[in-house]
């Protein structure tokens, strides 16, 4: 995979403990989404929308869910490794409940608001932003996890073949 | 009987007696259920084209015809899904489908009542009277048969032999292939129907002809779809260790080809580097989606929307030393649906003007 243990910092070994002690050694891509969304006690929606040249995707946690958006018109990889940045950002604790506290809107509300853009934890890839290290630590562990849903796809498909294939 | 039938019942036997046999040899306890209604429907399948080509056309004679068409369908539909279920039992007269061919069957027997013999079949340029039993019974017969076959398209699926690469692409183009060639022919014959019923006649031959071709090139498909689970495992893997070297060489000269270009294009975006080292090709392929955009936000990229201009843009911008490490102010377009042929095709344009060696 490429990555050593010296080079995980605590925070994502414990969100990755977590994780293995939840879902197991692998997992797909709704587990990991049912996960955050019982952990934190509200749905976790996944949507596409426009925003600023330089920024693939934000997340915020709003009153009546935990959104993440995309850009629209990413290539397939592009999004993929954009989400599973943001459901770091969640499993890391990089979010509180509500983002705003007690002023934190509701979904509707939210999309309404023309600067919602401002005020979000985003995915720029353009202004150092892995100096910074809670954006470093959940692109890390997007790239561990998008490496994790991959293998349980394969193992999967084989497990499957061998019971089903094998006569 | 026309050389599309023949070929379509013989596959269609052939499968039976394939399937037939493989359930026999592993006997098990689901196998005498299952046979019983492949039989049914191998017995049924060449009642219908012997029926069509005697003489004397009667309500008894076009109705059996017409009944064991959709019947013999039927149960090797059914015959499938209790495999495909895994199921000792399925009981044929409470299964769905069964329930609705057997209730528009009611319908078609009533319009070949109702207008005696004229039943000359559609598609075989026979001699018919135009009338509006005759057209309806024909516009209902293409569109059940083609509900049929979609449902047995569905249940020969089997989406457990995708592990290899080889075989998933024989599944990836075969599947959609036999529905493409089933719209195809069953779209022609429905153009056919509404043009004759309208009383244009023009194209009649060749809509007739355009079905029969599509109907071989399905049961070709379809033949080759439905078998390749039966083959034994060790022999499957026999043939397809060509197509699978071939399949692991191309999927090589395309990491190769991204990894190229990744180191080609990260320089102008340095930011968007993670530890300054590439792991997968999922990590590569980001980053240069991320370049892209980056790109696009300075650059217009209407002018650069093949793979060559594209190549040719990435050339200019290395010459000049180029860094991007801020974001400009225009909007970066849809990126491309297949992120792998583009990047594939933009590393071989830099590969042919000679960047790399």
């Amino acid at each position: 995979m490429g990555f050593s243990r010296q080079d995980l910092s605590p925070t994502v070994t414990h969100s990755l403990r977590r994780l293995l002690h939840e879902l197991g050694g692998t997992f797909s891509h709704e587990h990991l989404r049912g996960y955050i969304e019982r952990w934190r006690g509200k749905p976790l929606r996944l949507e596409e929308d426009t925003m600023p040249p330089g920024m693939t995707g934000y997340a915020i946690a709003l009153r009546d869910c935990d959104l993440i958006a995309t850009r629209r018109g990413l290539t397939k990889t592009q999004k993929k490794i954009t989400q599973l940045h943001e459901m770091a950002h969640f499993i890391n604790g990089d979010l509180p409940l509500y983002s705003h506290g007690e002023a934190t809107a509701g979904y509707r509300q939210f999309l309404r608001q023309q600067q919602r853009h401002n005020d979000v934890t985003s995915r720029q890839r353009f202004f150092d932003t892995f100096d910074d290290m809670v954006e470093r630590n959940a692109e890390t562990l997007a790239r561990i996890l998008a490496n994790i849903i991959t293998a349980h796809a394969q193992n999967e498909s084989l497990v499957l073949s061998d019971l089903l294939e094998g006569d | 009987m026309s050389l599309p039938r023949i070929v379509l019942i013989t596959v269609a036997l052939t499968i039976l007696v394939i399937y037939s046999i493989k359930l026999r040899r592993n006997a098990e306890r689901i196998s005498g259920n299952a046979i019983f209604k492949f039989v049914l429907g191998g017995l049924l399948l060449p009642l219908h084209p012997m029926l069509r080509s005697v003489d004397n056309h009667s309500l008894v004679i076009d109705g059996i015809a017409t009944l064991s068409q959709y019947y013999s369908m039927v149960f090797v539909h059914l015959g499938a899904l209790q495999l495909r279920q895994n199921k000792a039992y399925i009981s044929i007269t409470k299964n769905r489908l069964f329930l609705w061919v057997t209730a528009i069957s009611v319908v078609m027997i009533g319009l070949i009542a109702i207008d005696g013999a004229n039943f000359a079949s559609f598609s075989d340029n026979e001699p018919f009277n135009p009338t509006l039993w005759y057209y309806l019974f024909y516009g209902i017969n293409y569109g059940l048969i083609f509900t049929i076959s979609l449902a047995i398209l569905v249940t020969f699926n089997n989406e457990t032999y995708t592990h290899s690469e080889a075989k998933k692409a024989i599944w990836w183009y075969l599947g959609p292939l036999c529905i493409v060639f089933l719209a195809c022919g069953m779209g022609a014959m429905f153009i056919n129907v509404l043009f004759s019923a309208a009383g244009n006649t023009t194209y009649k031959t060749n809509l007739n002809a355009l079905y029969d071709l599509c109907k071989l090139l399905f049961a070709v498909a379809f033949g080759i779809f439905a078998i390749l689970p039966l083959i034994p495992k060790a022999l499957l893997n026999r043939l397809f260790r060509p197509i699978e070297q071939l399949i692991a060489k191309r999927i090589s000269t395309h990491n190769r080809l991204i990894a190229q270009l990744h180191q080609t294009i990260t320089p102008l975006v340095p930011g968007v580097r993670f530890d300054g080292t590439f792991r997968s090709r999922d990590d590569q392929l980001t980053e240069i989606a991320d370049c892209w955009l980056m790109i696009w936000t300075h650059t217009d990229h209407t002018g650069y929307r093949s793979a060559a201009k594209k190549a040719q843009l990435l050339m200019e911008l290395s010459h000049e030393k180029r860094v991007f490490t801020d974001f400009g102010l225009l909007e970066p377009p849809i990126m491309p649906s297949d992120e792998i042929r583009d990047s594939v095709s933009v590393a071989k344009h830099l590969t042919r003007v000679g960047l790399y060696a």
